[in-house]
C-alpha cells in the first residue's frame, strides 16, 4: 500500500467485519478499491469496497480484525484495489493476503505490485494441453490421472484426509517440480501452515515456494480474499515468466463460507442453504483465473472442504464445474482404515480417454471400476444372504474388489510417522500393471492382507511368501 | 437431498422384496423340513434291517468261499463319485460346502467319473477336467424310490467295470441344527460283523446275497437322498432366518438413515426459508 492517498474519510458504522465509511461529498471510491485505517502500531487496517450506500458512503469488507476500531476513525481512499508484491523475489517467503511478510523478515524488494482483482485470460490464450502428470499415488494415476496445467479438486468431509493428501501431492509433484509453487492456505489450521513452512524449509524446496496465508485465525474479509492473492502471485510467474506454475489451495471451501459469512452482513438475501447468492460469481471469478495459457501453465490441486459428507451442498457442488479432475474422498473408506480414503467411483478425470492414456491404462481402469462397481452392487445381497449365495463369478469378482480396494491404499511420505511405514512412489506403469495382474485374476492365490498398505505389486508377492 | 432420501427410499424397497422372498423361503423349509425328517426316520428301520441281514448273509459266504462282486477289492483304478446337491440356492452353505468336499475328493483321487445329482453341483462341475457320467436334475425334490433305483443302476454300470471304487458326497443329517458333509465309500461293500446265528437260507445263498446286496445298496441310496434332502430343507431353513434377520436390520438402518436425510432436507428449507424472510425484513 505504498500509493499516495486520495481521500480522506471517517468510519461511520462497524458491524464486526463490515465497517461502513463516509467520505466528503462528491467523492466515492469504486468498488472492490481498497481503503486503510491508519493504526497506532503501524500496521494498517485494510478495507474492501464491496458495496455503494449512497452518494458518499461505502460499505466495506475488513481485511484484518476491527478490534479497537471507533466511529469517526479517519480512513484514507488509496485510490486502487489491494495489491501484492509479485516476482522472484517472494520466492521463500510467507505472505498475508494484503503482500505484508508473516515469517518475521524484512519486506521483499519488488519491482512489482499485482491488484488481485484482475481479469481471467482471453480465451484465444487459452491452452488445452493433455498430458499426465504423474503423482506416484496409485488410485490418483489410475483412476483420476492429473492433467498438466489442469485443476484437481480433493473433495472430502472432515478428517477424511484432504490435508494429509495435499501435503502428500505437493511433496510428490512440487518437490520433484523444477518450477515454482505457490501455497494458499485459506482458512485451515494455522499450525499446518507453520508446519508446512517448515517441512518446506527442511526438504529444500523453499526457495522455489511463495506461501500465501489466511487460516482460521483470520476474519473472514482475509479468508475471503487470500486465495485471490495467492492466484495473483501464480500469475505473475506464469504471465511475465512464461513457467509452468503449481497453485495448492487448501481449502476452496472456506473462501466460500467466508463469502456467505460476510454476506448476510453485507445485507444480502441468503440462498439456498445459506449461502450468499453471489457464491457461484464469486467462485468463477476466482477458479477462471487458474488456468493456463500459450505462454505458461498453472497446474491447480485444491481441497474442497465437504459439509456432512454431501456432495450436493452447493459449495462443493459450484466448484465441481471448475475442474479437470475430481478426487473424492469418503468416510467409508477411511473407516475402514483405507488411505488415501479416494472412492474410485466417484473420482473421475478429463484425461481418462484412450487417446490420451496408455490404451492398456485406459482399460485397466476401467475393468477396476467395473469390478468395484459390481462389488457395491451386490453389498445389500451379501449382507442379507452372505457370500455363499453369490454366483462363482461373482463371488470371484467380490474377492478381486476387497483386493483392489486395499491395494489403492499406499503409506504417504508425509504420514510416515502415523503409519510407521516408509512412503511409497510409485510410477504409473507399475501401477496399471499391479492393477491389471488382479483384474486379470493373476493373483487370486494371494490373501488380501497382502494388498494392503503397499507399494508395487513386487511387495505384495514378497509379502505373500512370508 | 431430495435425490438422496429417494436412493435410500428406493433400496429399502429392494431389501424389502428380498425379505419377503426369504421370509416366504423360511415359512416353506420349515415345513419341509419336518416332512422331509419324517421321510428320512421312517426309512432307518430299513436300512439297519438290511445291513443286518447281509452282514449275516457275508459271513456264511465267506465260510462256503462264495464271493460276490460288491464285495471284491480289486486293482482298477478310478472311482465314480456321487455327489449329492441342491437344485436351488438360498441354502447357505449347503452348496458350498458340498461342491467343495467334491472337488477336494476330485483332486485327491484324480481320475474320478462324476454322477452330480442337482443343479448346483452340474453347474459347478461342467467347466471343470472330470467327466460327468450321469446327471440328476430336478430328480429328487420329493426322493423316491423310483429316483433311488435309477441312480442305483447307474453306479452299477459303472461298477465294477468302469471303476474299482464308488464313493459319495452329501449332507448328513444328524439333527435340525446339525448337519455334515460326508465322504462315504459305497462300493465295495463294507458290512459289520455278523451278529447273531447263521441263518437258514433259500434259495441258493450266492443269489440270496446279490438280492439283499442289491437291497441294501438301494436302501444306502435312498437313505442318502432323504438325509441330503432332509439337510438342505434344514440349512435353508436356518439360513433364510438369518437372512430375513439381517433384511430387518438392513431395512432399521436404512430407516434411520432416510429419517435422518429427510429431516436434514426440512431443516435446510426451513432455514432457507426463515433467513429469506428475515433478510427481507430487515432490507425494508
Amino acid at each position: 500500500m505504498k500509493r499516495e492517498p486520495v481521500a480522506e474519510g471517517w468510519i461511520t458504522a462497524i458491524r464486526g467485519p463490515v465497517v461502513d465509511v463516509r467520505f466528503p461529498r462528491g467523492h466515492l471510491p469504486s468498488l472492490k478499491q481498497a481503503l486503510v485505517v491508519p493504526r497506532e502500531d503501524g500496521v494498517d487496517l485494510v478495507l474492501e469496497v464491496a458495496q455503494h450506500l449512497g452518494d458518499s458512503e461505502v460499505r466495506a469488507i475488513a481485511m484484518d480484525s476491527t478490534d479497537g476500531l471507533k466511529r469517526g476513525d479517519k480512513v484514507l481512499d488509496t485510490g486502487g484495489p489491494i495489491t501484492v508484491p509479485v516476482g522472484p523475489e517472494t520466492l521463500g517467503r510467507m505472505f498475508n493476503l494484503v503482500g505484508n511478510p508473516i515469517d518475521e523478515q524484512p519486506p521483499p524488494d519488488t519491482k512489482k505490485r499485482y491488484p488481485i482483482h484482475r481479469d481471467p485470460p482471453h480465451l484465444s490464450d487459452l491452452s488445452v494441453e493433455d498430458e499426465v502428470l504423474e503423482t506416484g499415488i496409485k488410485v490418483i494415476d489410475l483412476i483420476a490421472p492429473i492433467p498438466k496445467g489442469g485443476k484437481v479438486g480433493l473433495f472430502g468431509g472432515a478428517g477424511v484426509g484432504k490435508t494429509v493428501l495435499i501435503m502428500e501431492l505437493i511433496r510428490a509433484i512440487a518437490y520433484e517440480h523444477k518450477g515454482f509453487s505457490v501455497f494458499a492456505g485459506v482458512g485451515e489450521r494455522s499450525r499446518e501452515g507453520n508446519e508446512l513452512y517448515l517441512e518446506m524449509k527442511r526438504a529444500g524446496v523453499l526457495p522455489n515456494t511463495v506461501l500465501v496465508y489466511g487460516q482460521m485465525n483470520e476474519p473472514p474479509g482475509a479468508r475471503f480474499r487470500v486465495g485471490l492473492s495467492g492466484v495473483t502471485m501464480a500469475e505473475y510467474f506464469r504471465d511475465e515468466e512464461g513457467k509452468d506454475v503449481l497453485l495448492f489451495i487448501d481449502n476452496i471451501f472456506r473462501f466460500a463460507q467466508a463469502g456467505s459469512e460476510v454476506s448476510a452482513l453485507l445485507g444480502r438475501m441468503p440462498s439456498e442453504v445459506g449461502y450468499q447468492p453471489t457464491l457461484a460469481t464469486e467462485m468463477a471469478e476466482l477458479q477462471e483465473r487458474i488456468t493456463s495459457t500459450n505462454r505458461g501453465s498453472i497446474t491447480s490441486v485444491q481441497a474442497v472442504y465437504v459439509p456432512a459428507d454431501d456432495l450436493t451442498d452447493p459449495a462443493p457442488a459450484t466448484v465441481f464445474a471448475h475442474l479437470d479432475a475430481t478426487i473424492t474422498l469418503t468416510r467409508e473408506l477411511a473407516e475402514k482404515g483405507i488411505y488415501p480414503a479416494v472412492d474410485p467411483l466417484q473420482s473421475d478425470s478429463r484425461l481418462m480417454d484412450p487417446r490420451v492414456l496408455s490404451r492398456e491404462h485406459y482399460e485397466v481402469a476401467q475393468r477396476t471400476r467395473a469390478i468395484l462397481q459390481r462389488h457395491q452392487d451386490l453389498q445389500d445381497i451379501i449382507a442379507i444372504m452372505g457370500m455363499e449365495e453369490l454366483s462363482e463369478e461373482d463371488q470371484t469378482i467380490v474377492m478381486r474388489a476387497r483386493k483392489i480396494q486395499r491395494f489403492m491404499a499406499q503409506p504417504f511420505h508425509v504420514a510416515e510417522h502415523f503409519t510407521n511405514r516408509k512412503g511409497v512412489y510409485v510410477k504409473i506403469q507399475d501401477t496399471v500393471r499391479g492393477f491389471k495382474l488382479i483384474c486379470d485374476g493373476e493373483l487370486d492365490d494371494i490373501p488380501e492382507q497382502a494388498f494392503y498398505m503397499v507399494g508395487t505389486i513386487e511387495e505384495v508377492l514378497e509379502r505373500a511368501k512370508k | 437431498m431430495a435425490k438422496k432420501t429417494r436412493q435410500i427410499l428406493r433400496r429399502i424397497q429392494n431389501v424389502k422384496h428380498v425379505r419377503q422372498i426369504t421370509k416366504a423361503m423360511y415359512a416353506i423349509a420349515a415345513t419341509q423340513v419336518i416332512q422331509r425328517k419324517r421321510a428320512l426316520f421312517s426309512a432307518r428301520p430299513f436300512g439297519e434291517e438290511s445291513e443286518n441281514t447281509l452282514a449275516q448273509l457275508w459271513a456264511t459266504a465267506q465260510k462256503q468261499g462264495i464271493e460276490h462282486p460288491f464285495f471284491l477289492h480289486t486293482e482298477r483304478k478310478g472311482a465314480a463319485l456321487l455327489v449329492m446337491n441342491s437344485d436351488r440356492g438360498l441354502c447357505g452353505r449347503y452348496v458350498g460346502d458340498i461342491n467343495r468336499a467334491a472337488l477336494g475328493f476330485c483332486e485327491q483321487h484324480g481320475e474320478v467319473q462324476l454322477l452330480l445329482g442337482g443343479e448346483k453341483a452340474h453347474r459347478f462341475f461342467r467347466s471343470r477336467p472330470w467327466p460327468i457320467a450321469e446327471k440328476y436334475l430336478h430328480a429328487y425334490e420329493r426322493p423316491d424310490l423310483g429316483v433311488a433305483r435309477r441312480i442305483l443302476e447307474d453306479l452299477l454300470t459303472l461298477y465294477p467295470e468302469r471303476v474299482g471304487e464308488v464313493w459319495t458326497v452329501y449332507m448328513h443329517f444328524r439333527g435340525e441344527l446339525v448337519q455334515r458333509v460326508r465322504v462315504e465309500r459305497l462300493l465295495p461293500l463294507e458290512v459289520p460283523e455278523a451278529m447273531g446265528e447263521e441263518l437258514i437260507h433259500e434259495p441258493a445263498l450266492p443269489k440270496l446275497l446279490d438280492h439283499a446286496a442289491r437291497l441294501y445298496l438301494l436302501g444306502r441310496v435312498f437313505g442318502i437322498l432323504l438325509s441330503a434332502k432332509a439337510s438342505e430343507q434344514a440349512i435353508r431353513r436356518q439360513t433364510m432366518k438369518a437372512a430375513t434377520d439381517n433384511a430387518d436390520e438392513l431395512i432399521d438402518k436404512l430407516t434411520l438413515l432416510y429419517n435422518k436425510a429427510r429431516q436434514h432436507g426440512i431443516t435446510a428449507e426451513l432455514a432457507d426459508i426463515m433467513g429469506g424472510a428475515e433478510a427481507l425484513r430487515e432490507g425494508k
